[in-house]
């Protein structure tokens, strides 16, 4: 996501005044890359929670402080940090007398990333292998513009120097050299502070549906904002996928490619992992693709993709492939229809599931009438014939799983409708290891093998 | 009591009250005890809990997709129509199928009064299960053939 707009830079203002303060070096850096550019990202999409990785790039704030006892003090400078890697920074200059003219530079001495800024009216340079990021703060025109703290942003590498700018003279008149400048004098203490920019890093899939099972979709990973047109430095670390059901067929993308071609063999979710500007990043994009289940009356429901979406969640925060099979839970959600829109929705109890052998769907999101609810929908963590734990399991006997609804979501589904209005039409959904199983308020069950063999997919 | 009589010969009216007495406490104590059997194990009311434990058996045992085919495996259950399989109204079955449920049970327990649901699935099988036998939501159901002497299968479902 890119920031709705960028600050004005007063690109003409700037480079004129330069030129008649006879600021020669600095007059040859600025005329070289000024750029007015894009503000550094202020709002980007969700994004999980990532750790800075302080030991691949240096630490994501430095600051360095220059102090002066002369008010006069000419030029100077001060190591102030490495970017043996590519970084996209951002810069403060801060604790500026907004009285006084300044003029404060950072220079960033090496191999060179894309380097541009003008955020905040600071300027970016790179000639001769050379780049300054700086504040041309002496050359506006009018006092009231002053700012104590200035901002910009860029992608740098080599070597950074903090400055302030040249001056000479008594305060009345000045020279550098025998050029007339500006005078510029300093009070207090001037701080230069670099934030390494946190960039999120945004998965995709063209096309997100697959006509069938098996066709290739194109997936790709790349930083969530780009600078300039550039693209913030990161680098892969790698690729999952996560089908829905958690079984199926369908690869994630090699190795640290950052996107590739992939055959979708059954809905689900491919992740990537990333550093990102030095941040370890995670994003993930669903893709689907349609398998019928060969049961006309769940591949005819418009609740279809609803339930699927939640037995797939109900799985996954399950644990079903707990070797620990007492660490196993139910989930239990509902399937329902948003009165506002019509849409089937899926909902899970987030916390309807402790035990291996029993869960409680809840009631639905509040405010909900029960009409709204279709399809009460749960899983059993089980494949036929697993022995169940004896903990987590509480009853009075233990046994081997069979698959088939309990007589309990049979009698739970009934008094539903009995006490809370559920419709008499709506019908309970279980998944197990190996398959879903659909029933009504009363009646025979009707088992749906997850994999259907004559279509040769995953159902989910 | 035999050197009682060899010591004493029981005079014809002592040996009638002897008589009448044995007849007397055998014929109360008789149906006492078959009532308590009664007691001790009974079928289940057909309600629709019920109906839907016969439906759930009606499923595997009348389907024929590959899920029903797979169950009736591995319980040793024959395909048959679904009329085929019905619940049991009748107590002394229940009786048998109580003794037979509870002989199986991790810790074997015959005293335990029960209300079953016991399914006959066509002249060669029993489905049994105890409502009150449970592991979590699941109820322990146990296949026996129609004597109840060989179990073929006992699961959680």
């Amino acid at each position: 996501m890119r920031p709705a707009s960028s600050t004005t830079c007063p690109v003409g203002r700037v480079q004129s005044r330069l030129l008649q303060c006879g600021w020669l070096f600095i007059g040859a850096l600025m005329v070289a890359g000024a750029a007015c550019t894009d503000a550094p990202p202020t709002g980007t999409r969700a994004m999980p929670l990532s750790r800075p990785l302080t030991d691949v790039l240096p630490p994501p704030d430095s600051t360095v402080t220059l102090g002066f006892s002369n008010p006069h003090a000419t030029w100077d400078s001060s190591f102030f940090e490495s970017f043996p890697d590519t970084a996209f920074i951002q810069i403060t200059f801060s604790g500026l007398d907004t009285a006084r003219r300044y003029d404060g530079l950072v220079s960033v001495y090496g191999p060179l990333g894309d380097i541009r800024g003008g955020r905040d009216g600071l300027r970016v340079t790179r000639p001769n292998g050379t780049v300054a990021i700086y504040q041309p703060f002496a050359h506006l025109p009018t006092p009231d513009t002053l700012k104590a703290t200035w901002v910009d942003s860029a992608i740098v590498a080599g070597t950074a120097l903090a400055n302030r700018s040249p001056s000479a003279g008594d305060g009345n008149q000045c020279l550098l050299g025998n050029l007339p400048v500006p005078c510029y004098t300093y009070t207090g203490k001037q701080t230069y502070t670099i934030h390494y920019i946190r960039v999120g890093l945004v998965v995709s899939s063209s096309p997100d549906t697959v006509s069938r099972p098996g066709v290739a979709a194109v997936v790709s990973a790349t930083p969530t904002y780009r600078f300039n047109g550039q693209t913030v430095p990161y680098s892969m670390s790698d690729w999952r996928w996560v089908p829905r059901g958690l079984v199926g067929r369908t690869l994630p993308c090699p190795g640290t490619v950052t996107s590739c071609w992939s055959n979708i063999w059954e809905t689900g979710t491919m992740y990537a992992d990333a550093v990102v500007n030095g941040f370890s990043e995670t994003d993930s994009t669903e893709i689907h693709a349609y398998c019928p289940s060969g049961d006309s009356v769940l591949d005819n429901s418009p609740a279809r993709e609803a339930i699927l979406e939640l037995l797939g969640q109900e799985w996954r925060n399950a644990d079903p492939n707990d070797s620990v099979k007492a660490n196993r839970r139910e989930q239990a959600g509902w399937v329902y229809q948003d009165p506002t829109t019509g849409r089937m929705v899926p909902w899970m109890n987030p916390t309807g599931g402790t035990d291996a052998c029993d869960s409680w769907p809840g009631t639905g999101p509040a405010g909900l009438p029960g009409s709204a609810f279709t399809y009460f929908v749960h899983v059993h963590p089980f494949g036929k014939n697993e022995q169940l734990p004896s903990t987590k399991c509480p009853g009075r006997e233990n046994g081997t799983y069979d698959p088939s609804p309990s007589p309990h979501d049979r009698s739970f589904l009934r008094q539903e409708v009995h006490d809370n209005g559920v419709p008499t039409s709506a019908q309970g959904i279980i998944m197990d290891k190996n398959n879903i199983m659909r029933f009504p308020l009363k009646g025979k069950f009707v088992p749906i093998p997850r994999y259907n063999s004559a279509a040769g997919c995953q159902v989910i | 009591m035999e050197a009682l009589m060899r010591g004493r010969r029981m005079s014809p009216a002592w040996r009638l009250f002897l008589f009448v007495f044995s007849i007397g406490v055998a014929l109360i104590a008789s149906p006492v005890k078959a009532a308590n059997r009664e007691v001790a194990s009974v079928c289940q009311p057909v309600d629709t809990d019920y109906d839907n434990f016969v439906d759930d058996y009606r499923t595997i045992v009348s389907g024929v997709d590959s899920f029903s085919i797979g169950e009736r495996s591995s319980l040793s259950l024959p395909q048959l129509p679904d009329d085929s399989v019905t619940a049991v109204s009748d107590s002394t079955t229940c009786n048998r199928a109580a003794i037979a449920y509870g002989l199986n049970l991790s810790v074997p327990d015959t005293t335990t009064s029960r209300q079953l649901y016991v399914v006959r699935i066509g002249p060669t099988r029993y489905a049994v299960a105890d409502p009150q036998m449970n592991a979590g939501e699941f109820l322990i159901n146990m296949i026996f053939d129609s004597s109840f002497t060989t179990m073929f299968a006992k699961v959680a479902r």
